[in-house]
């Protein structure tokens, strides 16, 4: 049975990450390598209702030069992130442009936690503050949380399947596990697959802060706000941000002579099924233990974890007992595991695929990135070898795990190997 | 004439066409306006007239149909 399912291999042909730093996918991995944060202070709102927080946010982009009026007129900046970032991938992949005929055999899952609620927040600020007594007709194609995974359907022609996984922190991971099955079970050939957020209206940074949950900082200390692992955390920084994969059975991307950037060898999902907010550590370690079933590789042959650590309190030191645990105490002291989300933010329902895009260009170049500001380890994090201060060299790396774990007690976590070794 | 103008305009706010290629005799749909991009087009000119034309809209099928729904709602004395 499992040899059967082993027979359609899965492949990423195509990445990217939208990055407020700007630059291409490469620019933003070797931001990371080097542990250059984007996190910048943030003003927002106004003088009745307004303050300023670390985040990770893009200047204005002129959407409508790269996508077009008419299509801008009708989606939400999330839809549009999430355009931009498949442009990108998908050129990456050296993907024809679509025909007229959309593929059957072909789809996208995308990822979101907020979807378009930047509409939905404009829409109530007009109502109930500007006084206005209509909306544009296309409030409601805007604002639907699966817009932007119809968008890209509409864009790249891709009339397998369409959708949309709104799972929290771990949405466009879960998209990507989601998407990875529908090709290994032979349903599909070719999937879009990632996800975007832009958390940063003021009601949604309002209800993170009233959760004592946002890291703290000034001009000065902004960059740094946000410290996976470190004695000194206080708890994530809000980022926007869009990544995407294309993901391919190994056939059907040898077949068109794509590049094969790793393969996706295996996902596990768990639910925690106990606490919406402080996490499980024993709903972590199965859904690394399935991730590492279903890839069939043992803990030894892991050459590093991108963690999900959001520099929370109990969730950093949660998910490093869970890595111990799954993997084994031998094998996780020497095993190396950083986050990233110290330099990229944590974008919500994108933030798996970010994460996931940095992990395959970390397995193919062999570059570890470290986790940034981890200047003073928190003893309640020890048990794994923390990347830290420089990039880690790993040559002979085979295989590597990206973590994501939702509020709500969702887990998902993806196992790529390298395919060139 | 102003209605077109204000056709024109609101075109050239909602779309990537040159308003300067419409002209009364255009069809909507081979200008590139669908129905959807209509939707949006009528709602920016009720906007900027502070109007609403209601049901009586219809379907305009080409900007001559439009102008017809914009001329009753104009300053006859401009």
């Amino acid at each position: 049975m499992a040899e059967s399912r082993r027979q359609t291999r899965v492949v990423v042909t195509g990445l990217s990450i939208l990055d407020p730093l700007g630059g291409d996918t490469n620019a933003v991995f070797e931001r990371a390598v080097s542990g250059q944060s984007s996190v910048r202070l943030f003003h927002y709102g106004d003088e009745a209702i307004g303050g300023c927080t670390p985040a990770v946010h893009f200047d204005p982009i002129d959407f409508e030069a790269k996508l077009g009026k008419a299509t801008c007129r009708s989606t939400d900046p999330f839809a549009r992130l999430a355009l931009l970032t498949t442009d990108e991938a998908w050129r990456q992949a050296q993907l024809p442009r679509p025909t007229d005929t959309p593929n059957p055999r072909a789809g996208v899952n995308w990822g979101t936690a907020l979807g378009g609620i930047n509409t939905f927040e404009n829409g109530y600020r007009a109502f109930w503050k500007e006084g206005r007594k209509r909306l544009s007709p296309m409030s409601v194609v805007m604002g639907m949380n699966n817009a932007a995974a119809s968008q890209i359907g509409i864009r790249y022609g891709l009339g397998g399947l369409s959708v949309t996984h709104s799972v929290a922190c771990a949405s466009a991971a879960i998209a990507i596990g989601e998407a990875y099955e529908r090709i290994r079970n032979g349903q599909m050939d070719l999937m879009v697959a990632g996800g975007s957020d832009l958390p940063l209206g003021v009601g949604v940074l309002r209800a993170w802060d009233a959760m004592h949950m946002l890291a703290p900082g000034d001009e000065d200390s902004a960059h740094r706000a946000c410290r996976p692992f470190h004695t000194d955390r206080h708890g994530l920084v809000l980022a926007e941000g869009a990544a995407c994969l294309v993901l391919e059975s190994l056939e059907h991307a040898q077949r068109r002579g794509a590049p094969i950037l790793a393969e996706l060898a295996g996902y596990g999902a768990s639910n925690d099924a106990n606490h919406v907010v402080r996490p499980d550590h024993r709903g972590q370690v199965r859904a690394i233990q399935a991730a590492l079933a279903d890839a069939e590789i043992d803990p030894d042959a892991i050459g590093y974890i991108n963690a999900h650590g959001t520099a929370t309190t109990e969730g950093d030191a949660i998910e490093v007992r869970a890595i111990r645990e799954a993997l084994g105490d031998a094998r996780a002291k020497r095993l190396p595991v950083s986050a990233t989300k110290a330099v990229h933010g944590h974008a919500m329902g994108a933030t798996g695929a970010i994460e996931a895009v940095l992990t395959v260009l970390a397995l193919q170049q062999g570059r570890l990135p470290p986790t940034a500001h981890l200047d003073q380890l928190d003893p309640a994090c020890e048990g794994v070898d923390h990347v830290r201060g420089e990039a880690r060299a790993a040559p002979g790396i085979q295989a590597a795990l990206s973590n994501s774990f939702a509020f709500g007690g969702s887990n998902a976590v993806l196992a790529f190997t390298r395919t060139d070794a | 004439m102003q209605a077109l103008e204000l056709i024109r305009t609101g075109i050239a706010e909602n779309t990537d066409i040159d308003p300067a290629t419409v002209t009364p005799s255009c069809r909507l749909d081979e200008l590139g306006v669908d129905s959807f991009t209509l939707l949006e087009l009528i709602f920016t000119l009720e906007e900027q007239m502070e109007i609403e034309f209601g049901s009586d809209v219809g379907t305009p099928e080409t900007v001559q149909d439009l102008i017809d729904i914009l001329q009753p709602h104009l300053p006859t004395d401009g």
